[in-house]
């Protein structure tokens, strides 16, 4: 037994790599939620682009700054139901999650993994997305808006992804299943995606002040806020 | 745990009374309050409206309070005690949104506003709560689990009630749309009839009975339920342990006389 092995734990921070390297790997063997995600939001986009107005309305400034925004985060926010849903169903399906829960890490570190997982896909689904909604809604000057749209995307899929992860671990369980996230989980989001169609209102009719005021300082506090409060409850939701 | 016996029995007995006179009393009171000279009748509503509004907030908090006690000490009865506030504040919230409702209805001639922080912020709180609510129905079978997974929904839903709670105005709509009969303070933009002053006579004492008597009601409303779910914890006990014995019994008599 105590034959001398130098075993000094590894820091948090390589422990939190480590956990996303393994979600990572398994998540890029089978693309499928991925490619879900993408088509689901394409759909999304498409669906409200008929069912909100014509043509000749979409050309109007004012049609851009009222709607687009709210389509766009309304597709995003779907896309990421899907996505939070996966993340702790295909844990416990395979039987991974009794893996992990065996494994010397503390609960919080289990938690920024999944949620550093959780936020590269989704935010990879909304970039992706992203240009096809350019064409689709016809927005102008794309590209010298694009700095600040993804700092926006990032900004609000991090707070999504920050309750997402928590509620996603605690509705994979029960007879309800994957009904129940977007139930916990709108109600809770309604801040931060008001935050973030407000920020991009801001961007696409250029408001400087409203984009920094009303959008990321909402935002940033928001997602704060929730990394905190979820990183401490967490262990409470994944003790077996 | 100790058996509810005649002794608690009075006392929620008397409590019910208690409440009961209060909200005989409270009526009078409102009735008796002068009538508010912009909004006119539907004004009253108001008394209900922030009575309702109190016990909500008190029942929500009441979650948070149980919830975090349960997390620290897992002891059922708090879970209990915390889902039986909860569905008392869902009741109550409920109220809250239908005489918001009305009054909105009277005061701005709209049934709903969306620009309006507060109704918005009350809306969500009460699908918060309706998301705990059915939480903890989806986990049937798995006490233990449902109750750790509805007490952290409980904390961090709570973090909804202090903003409903001082949000009647923290956006200010420069182009508010301007719409018959909206009640406006001195700058022109739309206000929470909230805020409006309680001068005429016998309202403010009318708001204040209103607003113990929506108190006693839900402490009321609470401990009943409470009861309830505590005695039906109970029985669930003691069916097991009925059940536990008949089994062994069996397996003594099927010892000593094999078929």
């Amino acid at each position: 037994m105590a034959t001398g092995l130098k075993c000094s734990p590894p820091s948090a921070a390589s422990q939190v790599l480590a956990i996303v390297r393994k979600d990572m790997t398994s998540e890029l063997r089978s693309l499928g939620t991925f490619v879900t995600m993408v088509i689901f939001s394409l759909l999304t986009i498409t669906v409200f682009s008929l069912a909100l107005g014509t043509s000749q309305a979409q050309s109007e400034i004012s049609y851009r700054s009222q709607t687009v925004p709210g389509v766009l985060w309304v597709a995003f926010s779907f896309a990421a139901m899907l996505g939070l849903n996966h993340a702790f169903s295909s844990e416990r399906d395979s039987g991974c999650i009794h893996g992990l829960l065996l494994s010397p890490v503390p609960r919080w570190v289990l938690y920024l993994g999944k949620l550093i997982t959780n936020l590269i896909f989704v935010t990879a689904v909304e970039l992706m997305t992203l240009p096809a909604f350019a064409i689709l809604l016809n927005i102008d000057n794309f590209p010298s808006l694009l700095p600040k749209l993804i700092v926006t995307i990032i900004l609000c899929t991090w707070g999504i992804c920050a309750v997402g992860t928590l509620f996603s671990a605690m509705s994979t369980s029960g007879s309800m299943r994957e009904m129940m996230l977007p139930i916990l989980l709108f109600p809770v989001l309604i801040p931060q995606l008001d935050a973030a169609i407000t920020a991009t209102t801001a961007i696409l009719t250029n408001d400087q002040s409203t984009l920094l005021a009303g959008g990321y300082q909402l935002m940033i506090g928001y997602d704060i806020l929730f990394t905190l409060l979820s990183a401490t409850v967490f262990r409470f939701v994944v003790e077996e | 745990m100790t058996t509810p016996g005649s002794k608690s029995s009075l006392a929620v007995t008397l409590l019910g009374i208690a409440a009961a006179g209060m909200v005989v009393l409270s009526l009078c009171a409102v009735h008796q309050a002068s009538i508010e000279k912009t909004m006119g009748l539907v004004q009253k509503v108001f008394y209900y409206h922030v009575g309702c509004g109190i016990a909500t907030v008190l029942g929500f908090t009441t979650v948070m309070v149980c919830s975090v006690c349960f997390l620290a000490t897992r002891k059922e009865k708090y879970d209990i005690a915390a889902r039986s506030a909860a569905g008392i504040g869902v009741l109550f919230c409920t109220l809250v949104l239908a005489t918001g409702s009305i009054w909105a209805k009277g005061a701005w001639d709209r049934w709903w506003l969306w620009d309006e922080p507060r109704l918005v912020t009350s809306l969500v709180m009460w699908f918060l709560y309706l998301a705990y609510l059915m939480l903890g129905m989806t986990h049937g079978d798995d006490r233990a689990r449902s109750a750790r997974f509805s007490a952290v929904y409980g904390i961090v839903s709570f973090l909804i009630v202090p903003v409903v709670f001082f949000s009647t105005r923290t956006k200010m709509l420069a182009e508010a749309p301007v719409i018959g009969g909206l009640i406006k303070n001195a700058e022109g933009s739309r206000v929470h009839p909230a805020t409006i002053d309680l001068a005429g006579e016998g309202m403010r004492a009318a708001l204040r009975l209103s607003m113990m008597t929506f108190g006693l009601l839900f402490v009321f409303l609470f401990v009943l339920r409470l009861r309830m779910e505590l005695l039906s914890a109970r029985a669930d006990r003691l069916h097991q342990r009925l059940e536990d014995i008949e089994e062994i019994a069996l397996v003594k008599a099927l010892e000593e006389n094999p078929l």
